[in-house]
């Protein structure tokens, strides 16, 4: 719920980040550098200590292609991403209900449905090493080290580097009310909290018996699962996705951005062919954007690496495909 | 002059595009009041408004998941 909450009122959106990046548009790309900074340091201190056993998710090179190039494609054209698609539904956008209902079909259709076939055998070969660091054969820490470093010289540089402050909204609230439901967070502050979040749901997957960080694609085909034949049981996977649109619905209405609305047709319907794709791929390479690009690629899986690096172009494509012309031509 | 450009039901980047395509045809001084309800635009707007030289006059919640935005062109 937390994780909901914040990503509500920080107005954190995978796919903006992406889209407005490759349209040279002003938004806090860095925000993912503080993240991943946060996430690589923290889960490889809490392994070391014992606090969580790391996902060995193996490495197949044609699921992570398919699947990332499918899924990027589809983000993109919804204009959402699982995650954002979970919070925003908590706001009462009927379009975010439609992709994740078409969402949760493409997992299981895939996983489990008439296309398990296809799944199957896109998945089929593995490779032997799952971690980066094994086919370089280095210790963790070296890469760890890199990439922690990397990241906080890019994010220290935006940090430092003067920018124009945008407007801000005369406030009707003080104190924590403001601060929770009224106040614009900066990028930085949102980025940490979902840094921190995302890092506390090792320890506490732990706790109920999963191995797993914060997921969106596996447990929400598990509701779907769930619902209709009533396996697998309740998990903690489950009860984080339901958890995380309760955050967005509790941050919205305490911040007076709580109402149901459909609106516009073609985004309705993007939001159902973009959310379908969504769950195709993201069963097919076993995990969504926010998986791979930040917490599967932080731990070196060469899953999250190759999936991640192929949401990009796929997201790059449909971009180029949807957005090239500038907006005075298209509309 | 005035655009009114009513973006009520769009979803982001809608309103921001809505907003590119009016400037494109405006003059500098010109204001454009942007009514819409994605609540990533009361980011992404002033955020654009502040990198490309615009200003924005006024930004206020006019209801329930609902923003009205008023922006001169520099």
């Amino acid at each position: 719920m937390a994780l909901g909450f914040v990503i509500q009122r920080g107005r954190f959106c995978t796919v903006s980040l992406v889209r407005e990046s490759l349209l040279k548009r002003p938004v806090a790309l860095y925000g993912v550098g503080i993240i991943v900074l946060i996430h690589t340091v923290g889960v490889h201190v809490f392994a070391a200590f014992g606090l969580t056993s790391l996902a060995e998710i193996s490495f197949q090179p044609i699921s992570a292609v398919i699947g990332g190039l499918l899924f990027g494609v589809g983000m993109i054209m919804a204009g959402f991403c699982p995650a954002t698609l979970w919070v925003r539904s908590g706001e009462g956008i009927i379009t975010a209900w439609a992709g994740i209902a078409a969402f949760m079909l493409g997992v299981e259709a895939a996983k489990a449905g008439f296309l398990q076939l296809v799944y199957d055998s896109l998945r089929e070969y593995e490779t032997t090493d799952s971690y980066a660091y094994q086919s370089l054969g280095v210790a963790p820490w070296w890469l760890v080290g890199t990439l922690a470093a990397a990241c906080l010289a890019w994010v220290t540089y935006e940090l430092t580097r003067p920018k124009p402050k945008p407007f801000v909204m005369a406030p009707n609230y003080s104190g924590l009310r403001h601060w929770l439901f009224e106040a614009r967070w900066h990028p930085a502050l949102t980025a940490t909290l979902i840094g921190l979040l995302i890092l506390l749901a090792w320890p506490l997957a732990e706790l109920s018996g999963r191995t797993s960080g914060v997921a969106f694609s596996g447990p929400s085909g598990n509701l779907l699962a769930w619902l209709t034949s009533g396996k697998p049981k309740l998990h903690w996977g489950i009860l984080f996705v339901i958890g995380v649109m309760l955050g967005g619905g509790v941050a919205a209405r305490g911040a007076g951005e709580f109402r149901w609305r459909i609106g516009d047709v073609n985004a309705l319907v993007r939001a159902i062919l973009g959310g379908l794709a969504m769950g195709l791929g993201s069963a097919i390479a076993s995990g969504c954007v926010i998986g791979h690009c930040i917490i599967n690629a932080s731990l070196f899986l060469w899953q999250g690496i190759v999936a991640g690096i192929a949401i990009i172009i796929g997201a790059t494509i449909t971009v180029w495909l949807l957005y090239r012309t500038p907006p005075q031509m298209r509309i | 002059m005035n655009y009114e450009i009513d973006m009520m039901g769009n979803l982001c980047p809608a309103p921001l595009d809505a907003l590119i395509a009016a400037n494109a045809k405006a003059a500098p001084g010109d204001t454009f009041t942007i009514a819409f309800d994605c609540a990533q635009a009361t980011e992404n707007l002033p955020n654009w408004c502040a990198a490309n030289g615009h200003t924005v006059l006024s930004l206020d919640k006019t209801g329930q998941a609902q923003w009205r935005i008023v922006i001169q062109k520099g």
